[in-house]
């Protein structure tokens, strides 16, 4: 039997989809010839790899949480301007500073302005300041950043996505962005801010000159 | 708890919640978007909560709403989970295991670059094995999830593990571990 009908059958053979003639066949191949039981080998390292894969639990109390909303709620009309437990609101804009008002959590969604834009200038590093502010402190809270193809953080290069934990004190919080640009892009970074199994999420066009 | 069984809708959706959500978290990618997907998903059950205790078959009923949902969602928002790059070569697991006592250590390096090579699979092929080979949902129950036609989802799935056997094979080059850093030189101060 040539090798390659290995790699032509594999994936019946490992779903058990081949007949039983056909798949003794492969087997006593597989056992005899080394390259073959190389490939056999790493596919079912690949098959456990993938069946081990983790789910994250949901948060705390959240199948309760999340049955209580879709009563009150309902359906949301866009998720990605609103929280779906908290509120979050886009405050105001001014010059490479974004400042995002954090409602208190139990307050009703509140619709977000349009998505502000900073300009920075490519291979210069820029410093983008978000601004958040929140009425009550918020221990843990969690901050994350998705950045567009080209910019990085400095002191992080080549990331795409950056995560911490901070705590939210009560008034302005300021977040500063130390930017560089690589390439001339014109795209969207995207900051959330999760507290209590509730996430809120912002979008800052990033355009690069 | 009672009070929120009064019209049926937390016994029927309870003994399902938690299969929904790792569909839910197999097809977002991650935790906060699971929950915010089941959390739509809810929303709309709760409005057909009537329908739902006639409906025989109720599990699939609830794996094909909250897919379509997330489709929809796709749809309207085409928001892509985060891309990582970067694997780990799969073939080097037998090896560990032949080595022996540090064969656990690198079976975890292996499936986080498997979790890697994964975030470079397009969507459609990383559902697919996702479901097939995480979740193990058989190919007619991923037709009766998703609607695609079998033959169809056959050879997508063979084009998927077949482009994660060749992202794994191909670069072996970057760190297994994909864990995010807190950003240094991003401070949260009071203004």
């Amino acid at each position: 039997m040539p090798c390659n009908e290995l790699t032509r059958q594999l994936d019946d053979f490992m779903d058990g989809a081949l007949t039983a003639l056909a798949s003794e066949a492969l087997r006593r191949h597989v056992e005899s010839c080394a390259d073959c039981q190389a490939v056999h080998a790493a596919e079912r390292s690949l098959r456990s790899s993938l069946a081990r894969l983790p789910v994250d639990a949901p948060g705390p109390d959240y199948y309760e949480r999340a049955l209580a909303f879709a009563r009150r709620q309902r359906r949301r009309t866009d998720p990605r301007r609103s929280s779906r437990f908290g509120s979050f609101a886009l405050a105001a804009v001014a010059t490479m500073v974004i400042a995002i008002g954090l409602a208190t959590l139990s307050d009703r969604i509140a619709p977000s302005a349009s998505i502000p834009e900073v300009t920075i200038t490519l291979e210069a590093e820029s410093s983008v300041n978000l601004v958040f502010s929140t009425a009550t402190a918020l221990a843990d809270a969690r901050v994350s950043l998705e950045l567009p193809d080209g910019i990085e953080v400095v002191g992080h290069p080549g990331k795409r996505a950056l995560a911490w934990t901070t705590d939210l004190r009560p008034g302005k919080n300021a977040l500063r962005l130390p930017l560089v640009a690589h390439i001339a892009v014109n795209d969207e970074l995207i900051a959330r801010i999760r507290h209590d199994g509730e996430e809120s999420e912002f979008r800052m066009r990033v355009r690069v000159i | 708890m009672a009070r929120w069984n009064e019209d049926g809708f937390t016994g029927l959706i309870t003994p399902h919640l938690d299969r929904m959500y790792r569909l839910a978290y197999r097809l977002a990618g991650r935790r906060a978007d699971a929950e915010d997907l089941l959390q739509d998903v809810l929303s709309k059950l709760y409005e057909r909560r009537a329908e739902l205790s006639s409906i025989r078959a109720l599990a699939p009923y609830l794996g094909r709403v909250l897919y379509n949902q997330f489709i929809d969602d796709r749809r309207r928002y085409g928001r892509l989970p985060i891309k990582l790059v970067g694997s780990t070569d799969v073939a080097t697991i037998a090896e560990a295991r032949a080595r022996g006592p540090e064969a656990q250590a690198v079976q975890a390096q292996v499936d986080a670059g498997v979790t890697q090579a994964l975030a470079r699979l397009s969507e459609a092929h990383r559902v697919v094995v996702l479901l097939a080979d995480s979740e193990g949902y058989s190919l007619p129950e991923i037709e009766a999830l998703t609607g695609i036609a079998l033959g169809t989802l056959k050879s997508r799935l063979h084009r998927a593990r077949a482009r994660l056997r060749e992202i794994l094979g191909s670069d072996k080059t970057l760190s297994a571990n994909p864990s995010l850093k807190p950003v240094e030189g991003a401070k949260s101060d009071a203004l």
